[in-house]
């Protein structure tokens, strides 16, 4: 029972955890202190340590727009944020209950006619944006994997497709995220112009660059782990005959899902890192453009915001690695359970 | 027409020219429908090529490899073929790897059919109780069995068995070579067997016939085993037929060696406790650097 929770936290990431667990089942208390102070104890320290200087150096520098914020400046104004975003949720909720009423009212007075109820107009909150990106970063990452993984595995499968791809796939991939965004906006603007779109170009165009730059990381991996599929279980395709897409499936699939998910993990973590500038030039309300905006508006507080937003970018992009990870570790099945 | 036939065959592997490791020469063979015969030799030999040649992995340089009359061109699943280090997949259960092989061999069947007999295989080999584990979770002399369920589950028309229970200990083998005794009695199936052990030979095979030291192994004389079956190990012991065809490929094959001291079959070849390749290795290897 024990071993099997401290093997699901160590298969997520979190076997820093693992002594402390340890300690509260009286397991070898002696030895779990040491590990307990340098899993978690140091982190912590560095952690407050890297504040206290920040605190100590911001105001020491001045610019233009004021002193730089110490961590308590930035601190309390991811406060403000929140505050904003809950008073941003009240307004809305707000708009809905009148848009509902004043639907109620001209339903009985023109019955014979369509209502269109009025959008809501406040600008997004923090909260908001960080949806929209994530949701952008996702879009862009499933597009990125269902263009990357079936190429990698025919890129694997045929040296031939290989030798074919690989200049392209060499030169494409150094290409900077800004240097595809002009591009692909405008080949957006050309030919995305449905009557009723589903998505604003914005979103469309930082999606696509998030994929063209984080397609390469799946691309090669699957490719490498489609290469390198047993040779033994190539034999065991071939004796019993499977037809390709039985051995697509059934052994190629399996058997380079580890790599796969490596390159999944390496990909949407470019992604993330790309997300931000693409954002911020092609205007998707996210957090790229949420940095953009604070710093056009330039305010006293405008560096403390960019620093609220820095460090979202941060965890987030920490966060998605860890999930990634887990679903990494979920598909080594050559794994021996512990 | 006979079941498997080598005219003349040779096989190395490298690249053409003097340099090109020549690993079998000149071998001829034929088999016929219903027989049993082992193939004995050292390790290193060339036993896994020559079944590999007639499984259809491997095309020979010389001469022809045959199977029912017809050349062999490609694998097909009418060949049953049990791999020297059982090929499990590893990410499919016991139950799993079965099934992949009689799902894409027997379509004709019902899929209850098909459950019926995946199930029936499994439980022939004693693995109905690990049925839901994966090889990770088994003992090697398990997924050797997991192997030969594998195979027989498709009701191959022959099978070739390279070193199938060689990695099992001494009791688990001899339950194992009874039970492929009465599989071959019963349907009496033609069976191509590798082995590095005489008794196995004798006790399972018509015909036994040692692979000589290669760099160009070829076949020695063949044995007929006139024994009458079943064979058990117990009755052998004290069979004076037995006991003068053990002597005697026993001493062939030392003669080969040319160390005439060796007399008992586990000292004669010291073949290698072969492990297989584990799967769990690669991970490892996979996940070192992205971590
Ligand atoms: N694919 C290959 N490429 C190059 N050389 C090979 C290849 N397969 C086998 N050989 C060589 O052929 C020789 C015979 O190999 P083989 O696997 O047939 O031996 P074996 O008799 O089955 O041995 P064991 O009893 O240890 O399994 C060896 O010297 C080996 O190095
Ligand atoms: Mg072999």
């Amino acid at each position: 029972m024990l071993n099997r929770i401290i093997h699901t936290l160590e298969k997520i990431g979190f076997g820093w955890l693992t002594p402390v667990i340890r300690l509260c089942a009286g397991q070898a208390p002696k030895e779990q202190l040491p590990l307990i102070a340098k899993g978690i104890l140091v982190p912590i320290l560095s952690v407050v340590l890297f504040c206290l200087v920040w605190a100590a150096a911001a105001p020491k520098v001045q610019t233009n727009i004021g002193t730089v914020p110490g961590p308590g400046e930035v601190f309390s104004q991811a406060g403000q944020l929140w505050e904003d975003h809950k008073e941003h949720r009240e307004r809305r909720a707000q708009h809905a209950e009148r848009q509902a009423e004043l639907q109620v009212r001209f339903e009985e007075r023109f019955p014979d006619r369509e209502w269109t109820p009025r959008p809501f107009t406040g600008s997004p909150s923090y909260m908001d944006q960080i949806v929209v990106s994530l949701k952008t970063v996702f879009a862009g990452f499933l597009i990125a994997s269902f263009v990357a993984i079936p190429i990698g595995i025919l890129c694997g499968m045929s040296s031939t497709v290989y030798a074919g791809l690989n200049p392209i796939i060499q030169i494409l991939k150094p290409v900077s995220p800004l240097a595809w965004l002009p591009i692909v906006m405008i080949l957006v603007a050309a030919l995305y112009n449905p009557a009723n779109p589903m998505f604003e170009r914005a979103f469309l165009s930082s999606a696509i660059v998030v994929a063209l730059c984080s397609l390469w990381p799946t691309l090669i991996n699957t490719a490498i782990g489609v290469s390198s599929v047993d040779k033994d279980h190539l034999n065991v395709a071939k004796v019993l005959k499977l037809g390709p897409a039985t051995r697509i499936w059934k052994i190629i699939l399996p058997s380079s899902l580890p790599y796969i998910f490596t390159g999944l993990r390496l990909s949407l973590g470019v992604g993330w890192m790309v997300l931000i500038a693409a954002e911020m030039l092609a205007q998707n309300p996210g957090l790229g453009k949420f940095i953009w905006d604070m710093y056009q508006s330039s305010s006293s507080s405008t560096l403390a915001y960019i620093m609220v937003a820095v460090i979202t970018i941060g965890i987030i992009g920490f966060a998605l690695d860890r999930l990634m990870l887990t679903l990494q570790n979920l598909v080594s099945f050559e794994e021996k359970p512990g | 027409m006979k079941a498997i036939e080598f005219q003349n065959v040779s096989k190395g592997f490298g690249p053409e020219g003097p340099n090109r490791e020549e690993v079998l020469k000149d071998i001829n063979l034929s088999v016929e429908e219903g027989e049993f015969v082992a193939i004995i030799g050292y390790s290193g030999s060339g036993k896994s090529t020559l079944i590999n040649l007639i499984a259809g992995l491997q095309k020979p340089d010389v001469g022809s490899v045959l199977f029912r009359g017809q050349p062999v061109r490609d694998c097909d699943p009418e060949r049953g073929l049990v791999f020297q280090n059982y090929s499990l997949l590893p990410w499919l259960t016991v139950y799993g790897n079965v099934a992949l092989a009689v799902n894409s061999v027997c379509k004709e069947l019902s899929p209850k059919e098909r459950d019926e007999r995946i199930r029936h295989y499994i439980e022939m080999v004693n693995l109905s109780p690990a049925i839901d584990k994966r090889p990770a979770e088994l003992s090697g002399g398990m997924r050797q069995r997991v192997s030969v369920a594998r195979a027989l589950a498709t009701d191959p028309k022959i099978l070739l068995l390279d070193e199938p229970l060689s990695a099992l200990d001494a009791l688990t083998r001899g339950v194992l070579q009874n039970e492929i005794a009465q599989i071959w009695e019963r349907e009496r199936k033609t069976v191509l067997l590798i082995t590095n052990s005489v008794d196995e030979g004798l006790l399972l095979a018509d015909r036994v016939i040692p692979l000589t030291l290669g760099p160009g192994a070829t076949l020695g004389p063949e044995f007929v085993v006139d024994l009458p079956r079943p064979r058990r190990r117990a009755d052998m012991n004290h069979n004076p037929e037995y006991i003068r065809m053990r002597t005697e490929i026993t001493a062939y094959l030392s003669d080969l060696r040319g160390d005439a001291g060796a007399q008992d079959d586990d000292k004669l070849i010291p073949f290698p406790n072969l492990q297989p390749l584990d799967p769990s290795e690669r991970s490892a290897h996979v996940f070192s650097w992205v971590r």
